[in-house]
């Protein structure tokens, strides 16, 4: 069995051997779709009701590329301009990166881990000394935990591991603006079930299980914060409703706390909460 | 440059940073004093830990997202507008409680009505002192609303401010630290955030009172 933890905000797939996980649900809604014929689970982990209630910012892109290596700097610029980026500096070491930094003030700054004339860590430390919130993103070929943690602690907001796939560099890149469509209900099960059809589930025998949506805060009277886990649940059942994905149990509202998880293998969803274990 | 803004979020520079956790442990240090007051015992706090986390990274920090917690959360509104949670493993919030109403260390094991109101009130001192703190180096009418507490995992208790403060801002000012109850040690973590335009106000007030220089960037 292979856990897989469902980030605040995202979907994930699963298969026969996988466990979809969403840890810690308060107001957020987990939605866990299921082919009992093909055995491919989904789960999103939503956060908000609708991404057409949001009014759309205008959201400055600009990037910044520190990388040594002329391909990959070139590569990642292509991806960038294809993702709307409008401004697309490059550097290839420390100095001309800090230069270049100060001069651009950009929405995101890409540094190779391996930046001359000493690594980029050095220089993404150079920024944060001045700019502790800067939006730094560590580039690095494929390495292990402790390496990638290692990026987190120094300041990196988010470390992007090769291949530098467009998929990987727009979420990336929404993250760190702020902008990530998959924290809403409507785009979240859209978007899923995409996936799931592509990988070779049929629509028509998805069903639907979902959790959470509480108010963890009871004497909390803020018609705001009880409405965000209501909504989550009535945006998700709605959209589900007119994808046509019948609602086969769900466990959410009150002031509970609840971790889910979907047995991909058998469809089961497990809920756990400080009461105990429970499942649907 | 002085304020660096993209349109969207307000950036900081470090000494604008190293000024809101200043306010930090001022904050902390006030709240200790009132919570010795209030239980009459000899109350000290460790230096306090205070630094900015990205929202996403938040309940990493206080101990992993399950982490069953006891969580105090406050609106804060006057001159400034945002919001505050006190968050205390549970352990060290049922020997609080346990102090507060003289029961030998390790009676509450769960929390009844009265451990509740007891807990209320506390979070009433250590709240209000922490923002009074903060009012007066600002200078700032600074309200906090009544406390509101919750026990379970720490990402539940989290998830609906991550959510309100997902479409604006991405970092919050945490503050950890260890306080010392007659010697006996209790963690707890504390964490407040402003609004855009609140974040702004404080900032041109740190300005005006310190006279902040830009650090030349």
């Amino acid at each position: 069995m292979t856990d897989i933890v469902v980030d605040m905000g995202s979907v994930a797939l699963g298969y026969e051997h996988d466990n979809l996980i969403s840890v810690g649900l308060g107001s957020c809604v987990g939605v866990a779709l299921y082919d009992p014929e093909k055995k491919i689970g989904g789960m999103a982990h939503i956060m908000l009701p609708n991404s057409k209630e949001i009014p759309s910012q205008q959201i400055e892109r600009k990037a910044l590329i520190a990388e040594k290596d002329s391909k990959i700097r070139s590569s990642l610029k292509n991806t960038l301009a294809h993702l709307g980026f409008a401004s697309i500096t490059e550097t290839e070491e420390k100095e001309g990166t800090l230069a270049k930094y100060k001069e651009t003030s950009p929405s995101i700054a890409f540094i190779s881990a391996f930046l001359p004339p000493t690594n980029g860590v050095d220089t993404a430390k150079a920024i944060l000394s001045k700019e502790p919130n800067a939006p730094i993103v560590i580039m690095s070929p494929p390495t292990d935990r402790t390496t990638i943690s290692y990026y987190s602690q120094e300041g990196a907001k988010e470390v992007m591991i090769s291949p530098f796939t467009e998929e990987r560099v727009r979420s990336v890149s929404e993250f760190i603006l702020g902008i990530n469509q998959l924290k809403f209900a409507d785009k979240a099960i859209q978007v899923l079930v995409e996936l799931m059809v592509n990988r070779g589930a049929d629509k028509r025998r998805l069903v639907a299980k979902i959790a959470g949506g509480a108010h963890m805060f009871p004497t909390l009277m803020d018609e705001e914060v009880i409405n965000i886990g209501n909504r989550n649940i009535n945006i998700s059942k709605k959209n589900l409703k007119e994808m046509g994905i019948p609602l086969e149990a769900e466990e959410t509202g009150a002031s509970i706390g609840r971790t889910v998880t979907l047995e991909v293998a058998t469809g089961k969803l497990r809920i756990k909460t400080k009461d105990g274990i429970k499942e649907l | 440059m002085e304020e660096k803004e993209t349109g969207q979020k307000v950036k900081l520079t470090s000494l604008e940073l190293d000024a809101l956790k200043e306010m930090g442990n001022i904050g902390t240090g006030n709240a200790a004093t009132s919570l010795s007051k209030f239980i009459n015992k000899n109350v000290d706090m460790n230096f306090p830990e205070t630094k900015f986390v990205h929202v996403s990274k938040f309940s990493e920090t206080v101990g992993g997202p399950e982490k069953m917690v006891v969580g105090i959360y406050l609106q804060i509104s006057g001159e400034v507008h945002g919001e505050a949670m006190f968050l205390f493993p549970e352990k060290g919030a049922y020997e609080l409680i346990d102090l507060i109403l003289s029961k030998p260390l390790g009676t509450t094991k769960r929390m009844d009505d009265m451990d509740k109101s007891a807990f209320m009130e506390l979070s009433n001192i250590l709240t209000g002192s922490f923002l009074n703190a903060l009012g007066n180096m600002l200078e700032a009418k600074i309200l906090p609303s009544v406390p509101h507490v919750a026990a379970d995992m720490a990402q539940t208790l989290l998830d609906f401010i991550l959510i309100k403060i997902s479409k604006c801002a991405d970092t919050l000012l945490y503050v950890k630290t260890g306080v010392n109850v007659e010697g006996h040690k209790i963690d707890g973590e504390f964490t407040v955030l402003f609004d855009q335009d609140s974040l702004k106000k404080i900032i041109s007030k740190m300005h005006d009172k310190y006279g902040l220089e830009s650090p030349g960037a």
